[in-house]
């Protein structure tokens, strides 16, 4: 039963991965009315299956072993960007390989998820028993893990990801079985410091005038309330992106009609090409298709009794589930805009590649546990 | 402390928690999704509308709007680019870039822009050191800069100050006419110029011209696409209108206007003149009024009031009244009344002055602008006869000006005292443009012009032209009653005592008649306060057949010096106004072409690239002398009178320069002579063919410059 159930899981998640090829490919012609960076799509594509494929050879054991070698690369270069990146648009984001960018972020996404993993599956195992003081070790853990990439992703500067690093950690320990009495007044205070923060910006700006913050780092916030108010700068790529949507209708224009110019629109801003190409039911069904794919992944979850997967799976399920949830919110002025593509959908190599990975983790899982379902390696971890 | 979970358990519902606060956000995600395809509106903004106009701003070949011109064919509005300045305060802007690209030096920035826009330069420096800011700009005086000041600005070098391009309709009058021709406005989201007041608004259709279209694909580079099909249709650019307005007359009245105004303070004050002969409107103006270039005093009043005020007229009713007693057969000049005061039912209307002249004969009557005189020709008349008669010359009727909120008046008619207050002008209301409509009657051997303003339309696309021909729209009189009505009305500025007698203008004859209308108060009551009154005059000359027709109304004055008459206050403006016209229209007849001359305006110290302008909307033809910035001289010297064909010289500052003087006459080269003090050669006669010192060549006092003519 089980097997055959995982199995069903990995076809399924491969259909899907298909799906989002076809529609990334499509989207991406419609932007660029070149096949260029469809084909390096779909070479980026293919070398993100073949990832997945070498990924499924992994079990539990494997990654459990990488996982603190995968966080230590991801700092590294994390370090490294910040001396030898290259910098686009004011940001060092980027290490130049020759033939690509390569957004070295993406690399530590991944490879915190994994060691987050390994760090409380490991500690939940020492502490049997767990107690207030157990908990507060192990927030303190993650927390220790996690300040050193979030430090140096907001040097770069990248808000965007910093953002996806927060999401995916607070997924974590949320499943991390930390009881609540910490949690609770963790997330509330987080949340009112940023509420608080929020209504700083719009009621007494000049405070934080006085506390160094300025002008500009508003913008967004300017921009999303209210993507009119200037409709030359900042704006304008909200406003177009708005107006792409808008100006879909039901049933898009059809194919590569692209009336409104809207910037990066065939990497951050492509879920515009889709509003605009395939209208509100294009929209829609690659918003089923995600839905389907999350889906997909909290079953997973719910399935598995294998802790540190469970772990990893929270983690991707965050990951993932946050750039939809971001990007299509920014194109669609319900969140601020920030630098995060539409996962399998927007032109980029690496951020393609880390979310093949991310999968090809999933279903590795589900790959393995078909072969070792009951495994005394299990019980280790 | 111990804890008994079960973290399996614990995971599901965690996985339960995020399960469902992704099924919430998708549908949230949905939602706004739906909003936006289906309702198509963010903030209220309707985006397929603003999806179009994006399409139409890279795809739509605009089309010209077309220009304004008056009676010469000197524009009076036309299509142009002006310019907004604003500076870059950020630093973060210049990262990456060898050269500043925001204000670095803001003490020099300030210095220099404080003297090109004319605004002191602690005001400049203080905006531009308002801190977080990205941008600034300088308000009206950093806005709406024409082409000239902006080279002058750009040639400054100032890093970070940039300029923002707008279409904009140049209207290189000022105070002129300015509520007949209006302006326009650019269409909110669009560069697309709309009327918004006047002929701008009224011929909006005709002025703007049909856009054309070009569909093609793009990438998203904004190219074309190779294959992609091109479908053009030509824009179809606006007409352009000529008026009948004479600018020569129209500034006259402006400055008098101004002047009036200025002096006396009335709460408005309105002028037009028209020819007689053809109902051509050549002036016509109000105050309170507006610059239409910057705008100014648009708040003060927003809309023709010639058209669309009604008013008492008063007194210039009686040109009318007296008309139509003539032609109903009841006038006998030479009969006489007792004058005074009249008991009309309840009511007793009296002479202006309460106690009138004793018995006069009704010719006097009308000289003294008896009330009791009129009241009693219009009951001889009967009141019947007098109402068609009213409604004959246009009043309680619309003229068809075609201009924007016309309104026709109203004529009160149900009392034997409003009646018979009609006779002379209370208890009516009219508007100028009636009243001047039916006075081209009298002034026209009794045909009624239709007036326009509107000389000619002409299609730039085709070259036709629609001429506006004269239009006898009725003959509420004969020719010998209005005639006479003139002859009368002679009288009345030639008989010493009479009321227009302030409105003879030596060497000319003058038919005038004056008014002075009661005005109701907000208690409904007429007011009674010295000069509570609408004072007015219409004034046609030459009085045997006059060419023009003069009228002007001005509403309480407040200012008024002891001993100053209104018509003293009205004369101002007549006269000049009327003499102006009257030389012109004999210097036309002599000369049988108009001749097109201004008047030369000062220059010296202005930037050049301004001044360039400035003397080319005139309809002059400039050349410059020398490479610097500043106008440090010029022939011909401020006031004189130029003529249209002949060149202006402008010295600058800086090294003197050769200008290109091919095609010039001998006299126009002489002025370079003047200006510089280096002398030509001369070969030939006729005009120049060739010149030994090339264009821009520094023109100095020890080189031989040999200046070629050949005979046309």
């Amino acid at each position: 039963m089980k097997k055959i159930k995982n199995v069903e899981q990995n076809w399924g998640i491969a259909i899907l991965l298909i799906c989002f090829c076809l529609i990334s490919c499509l989207a991406i012609y419609a932007a660029t009315h070149t096949l260029y960076y469809v084909k390096m799509q779909l070479i980026w594509y293919i070398i993100g299956s073949i990832a997945i494929i070498l990924l499924m050879q992994f079990n539990d054991e494997k990654l459990w072993k990488i996982a603190p070698y995968a966080y230590l690369l991801g700092i590294f270069l994390l370090i490294i960007v910040l001396f030898f990146g290259t910098t686009i648009g004011g940001a060092k984001r980027w290490i130049n390989l020759g033939i690509m960018n390569f957004q070295t972020s993406e690399v530590m996404k991944l490879a915190l998820i994994i060691f987050l993993a390994r760090v409380v599956t490991a500690h939940n195992r020492a502490y049997l028993n767990r107690t207030f003081k157990s908990d507060s070790f192990l927030l303190l853990k993650i927390g220790v893990i996690s300040l050193v990439p979030i430090v140096l992703v907001m040097l770069q500067p990248d808000l965007g990801t910093t953002i996806v690093f927060l999401a995916l950690i607070a997924g974590i320990t949320l499943v991390s079985g930390i009881t609540w009495k910490l949690l609770f007044p963790i997330f509330a205070s987080f949340f009112s410091i940023f509420g608080g923060l929020f209504y700083l910006v719009l009621a007494h700006r000049e405070w934080l005038y006085k506390i160094g913050f300025h002008a500009y780092q508003f913008d967004r916030v300017d921009t999303w309330l209210n993507p009119y108010s200037d409709m030359s700068g900042n704006s304008y790529q909200l406003t177009q992106s708005l107006k792409a949507i808008g100006s879909g209708g039901m049933f898009g224009k059809g194919l590569a009609v692209s009336e409104v110019v809207v910037p990066e629109n065939h990497t951050d801003f492509i879920f515009t090409v889709i509003g605009e190409n395939f209208g509100f039911i294009g929209g829609c069904l690659l918003l089923l298709l995600y839905f389907v794919l999350i889906y997909r992944f909290i079953v997973t979850i719910f399935g598995t009794k294998n802790e540190f997967y469970s772990y990893i799976v929270t983690g991707t399920v965050m990951l993932i589930c946050f750039h939809i949830f971001e990007n299509i919110g920014m194109t669609i002025g319900i969140l601020p805009v920030t630098g995060i593509p539409l996962p399998f959908i927007s032109y980029g190599g690496s951020s393609l590649l880390g979310n093949m990975i991310a999968t090809g983790l999933v279903l590795a899982m589900n790959y393995q546990h078909k072969e070792y379902p009951f495994s005394k390696k299990h019980q280790l971890f | 402390m111990k804890m008994n979970r079960n973290p399996h358990k614990n995971r599901k519902q965690i996985g339960m928690l995020l399960f469902g606060v992704c099924i919430i956000s998708f549908i949230a995600f949905m939602a706004r999704f739906s909003y936006i395809m289906l309702v198509g509106k963010v903030n209220g903004e309707v985006l397929a509308e603003r999806a179009n106009k994006q399409y139409s701003g890279s795809s739509v070949l605009s089309a010209k709007r077309g220009s304004i011109f008056d009676s010469d064919g000197q524009p009076v509005a036309e299509e142009s680019t002006s310019y907004s300045l604003y500076a870059v305060l950020d630093e973060d802007f210049s990262k990456g870039s060898e050269k500043p690209l925001h204000v670095k030096d803001k003490e020099k920035t300030a210095e220099a822009l404080g003297t090109a826009l004319d605004i002191p330069k602690e005001e400049v420096l203080a905006t531009l050191n308002q801190e977080n800011k990205f941008q600034v700009e300088f308000g009206q005086k950093g806005a709406n800069l024409s082409l000239g000041k902006k080279l002058e600005i750009e040639a400054l070098k100032l890093p970070g100050v940039y300029f923002e391009e707008t279409p904009t309709r140049l209207y290189s009058h000022g105070v002129f006419a300015s509520h007949l021709i209006g302006f326009t406005q650019t269409k909110e989201e669009s560069t697309e110029l709309e009327g918004v007041m006047g002929i701008e608004k009224a011929y909006n259709d005709l002025l703007k011209g049909t856009d054309g279209k070009k569909a093609f694909s793009k990438d998203k580079f904004g190219y074309l696409l190779p294959n992609s099909k091109e479908e053009i249709t030509e824009p179809k650019d606006g007409h352009d209108i000529y008026l009948t307005i004479d600018t020569r007359i129209q500034s006259y009245l402006e400055t008098l206007m101004t002047n009036v105004n200025e002096e006396y303070h009335p709460e408005n004050l309105q002028a037009m003149m028209v020819k007689a002969k053809t109902g051509e409107i050549v002036a016509m103006s109000q105050r309170p009024s507006f610059n239409s270039a910057t705008k100014e005093g648009i708040d003060d009043k927003w809309g023709n009031m010639l058209v669309e005020e009604p008013f008492e007229p008063g007194s210039t009713m009686k040109v009318f009244t007296i008309a139509a007693a003539m032609e109903a057969g009841v006038f006998n000049p030479n009969a006489t009344y007792q004058s005074g005061s009249i008991q009309v039912e309840d009511q007793v209307i009296r002479d202006y002055n309460k106690y009138g002249w004793g018995t006069i004969s009704y010719l006097e009557g009308f000289q003294h602008s008896s009330n009791v005189a009129f009241v009693k020709l219009m009951q001889q008349m009967g009141p019947d006869t007098w109402l068609k008669y009213m409604q004959d010359f246009g009043l309680g009727k619309s003229t068809n000006s075609g201009l924007p909120n016309e309104q026709i008046g109203e004529i009160r008619y149900d009392y034997p005292a409003d009646r018979a207050s009609t006779a002379f002008g209370q208890a009516i209301t009219v508007t100028p443009y009636q009243m001047m409509q039916g006075f081209t009657a009298i002034a026209n051997d009794g045909k009624m012009m239709k007036l326009h303003y509107i000389k000619k339309t002409v299609d730039p696309n085709t070259g036709e032209e629609t001429v506006t021909e004269p239009e006898v729209i009725g003959q509420p009189v004969s020719a010998a009653t209005a005639n006479q009505d003139l002859a009368y009305m002679k009288t009345v500025v030639e008989t010493p005592g009479a009321t227009a007698t302030p409105f003879h203008i030596d060497g000319e004859s003058v038919a005038a008649k004056t008014g002075t209308a009661e005005i109701v108060g907000k208690d409904g009551k007429y007011m009674t306060g010295e000069f509570d009154y609408v004072h007015s005059v219409v004034g046609m000359a030459p009085a045997e057949n006059p060419e023009y027709i003069l009228y002007i109304t001005m509403r309480r004055p407040t200012t008024v010096p002891p001993g100053q008459s209104a018509p003293g206050i009205l004369k101002e403006i007549f006269n000049p106004v009327m003499k102006l016209a009257l030389q012109y229209s004999k210097v036309s007849e002599e000369s049988g072409t108009e001749e097109k001359e201004v008047t030369m305006p000062k220059v010296t110290g202005g930037a050049k690239g301004s001044v360039i302008q400035q003397i080319q909307g005139l309809g002059l033809d400039v050349s410059v002398v020398g490479d610097g910035d500043k106008i440090v001289q010029q022939l011909p010297m401020p006031d004189e009178t130029v003529l249209k064909n002949q060149k202006i010289v402008l010295l600058t500052d800086q090294k003197m320069t050769m200008p290109n003087v091919s095609g010039w006459s001998k006299k126009d080269v002489l002025k370079i002579s003047e200006i510089t003090g280096i002398q030509f050669k001369f070969e030939g006669d006729g005009y120049v063919v060739e010149q030994s010192l090339p264009e821009g060549q520094p023109l100095t006092g020890d080189s031989d410059v040999t200046i070629r003519l050949e005979k046309k």
